[in-house]
């Protein structure tokens, strides 16, 4: 990868791995670093991407380790309780189902509320759209396993939109 | 477990390998037949998918402009260092051809020059020459930064190849 081939791959993807960040880590100063040291590391290891399209992955997977480094081992699989009520109240009313803004913020709440893993596999595969087998790189978990965290954590976050009112 | 719960619970199975794409002609029309007689999961089933619909819907959050600066600074040179240069670059060069040009019709009006002024002058040209030829490749480099931030890139970002998949 060449500095043009960098610049382009920076431009296309930025935005995609800082949104991931913000979202796992649910802080935007930590996403911040993170997603800016993931974009440092690809210059650095540019010879392992060649490629704008392969660059995506890369930096996903690159920004989870970093992410993971900030997230205390023992809370990886913990649903942190401080944001177990985090969604907002005025969202239940049927007006709010209309709403796709509304919606976007209840979902980013009930993504806060799930566990950092539950949450990472959700981002990957249905916010992000990598692949299964790029997912379970990121995680560095087998194939099977990934698809099991991944129904678990989808029908978790459905029951709590259903429990919260919601339907999206 | 009676009929009814295991049938409920390969429903919930079907219905996640439905939205992976993996689910077979067979299993899908035993889904949909399912899905017809219990109200339950069809309702499981309509969450779910508006669910994984809304996750691919959510907004793409902006990277700060200082952090992509800072990226720039650690990597390659930013496009807006060098672009401020180029207009320097390019009145030097014309400040001393302006200045050499003076200096050769001075010479000019008071005869014949010497060798010495001959060789002067030529080493003032080549000069001259070099740091135009110089100043132009800086204004083509800062021209095509300045395209690229201006117009390229902000093109790029509405192809959806580089939003996402």
């Amino acid at each position: 990868m060449d500095g043009d081939t960098y610049r382009l791959a920076v431009l296309a993807h930025k935005n995609r791995v800082f949104g991931y960040a913000v979202r796992l880590l649910a802080d935007r100063d930590d996403a911040r670093d993170v997603a800016q040291e993931a974009l440092v590391r690809l210059w650095e290891h540019r010879e392992k991407v060649p490629e704008v399209a392969t660059a995506r992955a890369w930096l996903l997977k690159t920004a989870h380790r970093l992410c993971v480094d900030r997230v205390r081992a023992s809370a990886w699989e913990e649903e942190p309780e401080q944001l177990a009520l985090a969604v907002d109240p005025t969202a239940r009313s049927p007006e709010a189902t209309a709403s796709s803004r509304q919606l976007g913020e209840v979902l980013s709440a009930t993504l806060g509320a799930m566990a950092p893993r539950d949450r990472a596999v959700l981002l990957l595969r249905d916010v992000e759209g990598l692949s299964y087998e790029e997912c379970a790189e990121v995680l560095e978990v087998p194939l099977g396993t990934l698809k099991a965290i991944l129904h678990r954590a989808r029908e978790r976050a459905r029951l709590r939109l259903s429990a919260a009112g919601v339907t999206p | 477990m009676s009929q009814l719960d295991f049938t409920c619970a390969l429903c919930r199975r079907r219905l996640q390998e439905r939205l992976d794409g993996t689910l077979g002609e067979r299993e899908r029309s035993e889904l949909e037949a399912h899905l017809t007689g219990c109200a339950e999961c069809r309702t499981d089933a309509e969450g779910l998918s508006s669910l994984v619909s809304a996750l691919g819907e959510l907004p793409e959050l902006e990277f700060p402009d200082a952090e992509l600066e800072a990226v720039w600074s650690r990597t390659i040179s930013p496009p807006r260092h060098r672009a401020p240069r180029w207009p320097v670059a390019v009145s030097a060069a014309a400040a001393l051809l302006v200045a050499g040009l003076f200096a050769f019709e001075r010479r000019d009006t008071e005869g014949e020059p010497t060798p010495t002024e001959l060789a002067q002058a030529k080493a003032d040209l080549e000069l001259v020459t070099q740091l135009t030829q110089h100043a132009l490749r800086v204004t083509q480099r800062g021209a095509v930064d300045a395209a690229l931030h201006q117009a390229v890139n902000p093109a790029l970002q509405q192809v959806p190849l580089f939003r996402r998949n």
